[in-house]
């Protein structure tokens, strides 16, 4: 669980949402809050929304009705862009580094929004320490390195927008148990170091309750449950909600 | 023997003259492509219309070649903004197909060149005020104009990698074209993007078609034989890759000129598709492209 713990204040509020892709609904009437501080999962079933969810409220997908709004403001009609600026962070499930581009060229294009450069190389020494397996691949083809590698990198990227809500889509996806203990432990490490709040989608139960204060569970687009970690952690067998 | 190297050499440099031109042209081209995944056909309209642009000031308002050649720059760059704000942006609100945005960008082209014609004639026009003189190396013989051909071809595909690489928007353009979504996860705002590679795309389109017009003419059409070019030159080095559009448009160009050697000179044409068919077959993804 984070280590900042919630102060109480709301940073991000969902409120009745419904979107979709095209003219298809996937995401029917959802309501969540993530309080400042706090690491907060989002779990389900393949399908049931998740991604959909997270992509609309960091404005990938357009709310068709319902509110989002962060820090007490409405940013359902902002671009990504503004709400990157305002503080939300998004790391996409697939596809989360610029393949083509050097390790060194990703993390800046991590601090795109900060013109000043002095600024941005302080960010990047700082992630740098956090996460020194990118220091040794600076150079490097972001497409070259291992799917763990990757994954950490798409982290410090987001750590280079000084996120003060980081959405992370299923950072354990098509990585080894290993390696997946070692994202989560790093998650956890930036939770506490960074006092960032998390808005975490994951489908291994286990690893997420490890770091997570509370759980909500998306079914075919809706939200069927809302608890604490812990008391999520205490049902002991899951299958029945999913 | 020596008439042979001879040729070979002068045919090289003819080459040379005729691939720094692809060379800029297909980076121009490619940029545009590259970025925003539209096949923009009406490159060659924007290229025709700077190009009457610098004719205009040079030879209506006497103005001097320097100012043609910024004419030239300006007009393309405002004509290639106005083709995505006013032609492709709408197309995208209404989730055009590619198919779709191609047959706009096609008609547009068409359209353009009549107007061009009704506006200009059919007949050629020249774009003067340079001083031709010959230059002999050798064997090899070329125009004053031909050397500024590959020094200014050169100076300007060497500042846009620069640019691409060091700066700031330079890496947003080369992040939209690497993994457009992921790009605005980070805050990059895609619609700007596109804005930015048509003006700087279709700048130097402006400038290539200036530099066509110094040494040979401007007419309504002139533009789709070199954006052509272009399109194999990118095809040729890899969609997607700047480096690779430069090579495409060297190989291009080294291709048609040096099969005179071999056939007689109409057949560039079909050396050229030739040379797309078999790069096309034997490696795909082009010759920079990701395998």
């Amino acid at each position: 669980m984070s280590a900042a713990g919630a102060d109480g204040a709301a940073l991000l509020r969902v409120d009745a949402l419904v979107t979709g892709y095209g003219a298809k609904q996937i995401v029917s009437g959802v309501s969540l809050d993530v309080r400042a501080g706090e690491v907060v999962c989002l779990m389900g079933h393949n399908g049931a929304g998740k991604t959909t969810l997270v992509k609309a409220v960091f404005g990938l997908l357009p709310v068709w009705q319902g509110s989002v709004s962060f820090d007490g403001d409405p940013i359902e009609r902002t671009s990504s862009a503004e709400r990157v600026r305002r503080g939300l962070a998004l790391v996409p499930q697939e596809r989360f580094v610029f393949a083509d581009l050097s390790v060194a060229e990703n993390l800046d294009l991590g601090a795109f929004s900060v013109t000043d450069a002095r600024v941005a190389q302080e960010r990047r020494d700082k992630v740098l320490a956090l996460l020194p397996v990118l220091a040794e691949r600076r150079r490097q083809l972001a497409g070259t390195l291992s799917g763990g590698e990757q994954r950490m990198l798409s982290l410090g990227m987001a750590l280079m927008m000084r996120p003060r809500l980081l959405l992370l889509d299923e950072p354990s996806l098509g990585l080894s148990p290993l390696l997946v203990e070692r994202i989560m432990a790093t998650i956890e490490r930036i939770v506490r170091e960074e006092r960032v709040t998390v808005l975490l989608v994951e489908q291994n139960v286990h690893q997420a309750l490890s770091i997570a204060d509370r759980v909500y569970i998306v079914r075919t687009g809706r939200l069927i449950l809302e608890e604490t970690a812990a008391a999520m952690a205490a049902r002991g067998e899951w299958w029945d909600l999913f | 023997m020596n008439a042979d190297l001879g040729l070979a050499a002068q045919l090289a440099a003819n080459g040379l003259i005729a691939g720094s031109l692809y060379a800029l042209l297909g980076v121009s081209w490619g940029l545009i492509f590259a970025t925003t995944k539209i096949f923009h056909f009406a490159h060659a309209l924007t290229l025709a219309v700077a190009t009457y642009g610098a004719v205009l000031v040079v030879e209506r308002a006497g103005l001097g070649l320097p100012l043609g050649f910024v004419a030239a720059a300006v007009v393309g760059c405002l004509f290639g903004l106005a083709i995505e704000v006013g032609v492709y942006r709408p197309l995208r609100r209404v989730n055009a197909t590619q198919l779709n945005v191609f047959l706009a960008s096609l008609g547009f082209l068409i359209a353009g060149e009549s107007v061009l014609l009704i506006l200009f004639g059919p007949e050629a026009r020249a774009l003067p005020g340079f001083a031709v003189e010959g230059i002999a190396v050798g064997p090899v013989a070329f125009t004053t104009i031909e050397a500024l051909w590959i020094g200014a071809s050169w100076a300007l595909v060497l500042a846009l990698m620069a640019w691409l690489r060091f700066t700031r928007w330079g890496r947003a353009i080369r992040a939209v074209a690497s993994n457009p979504d992921l790009a605005q996860c980070v805050g990059v705002d895609r619609a700007r993007v596109f804005v930015l590679v048509f003006a700087v795309g279709s700048t130097l389109a402006g400038i290539g078609g200036a530099l066509i017009a110094l040494r040979d003419t401007a007419s309504p059409f002139m533009g789709v034989q070199p954006v052509l070019a272009a399109f194999i030159a990118v095809f040729l080095g890899g969609i997607g890759s700047i480096p690779g559009a430069i090579a495409g448009g060297l190989v291009l160009g080294l291709a048609e000129n040096m099969g005179g050697l071999f056939l007689p000179g109409h057949w560039q044409g079909v050396i050229a598709f030739v040379v797309l068919f078999v790069v096309l077959v034997v490696r795909p993804s082009g010759l920079f492209g990701a395998r």
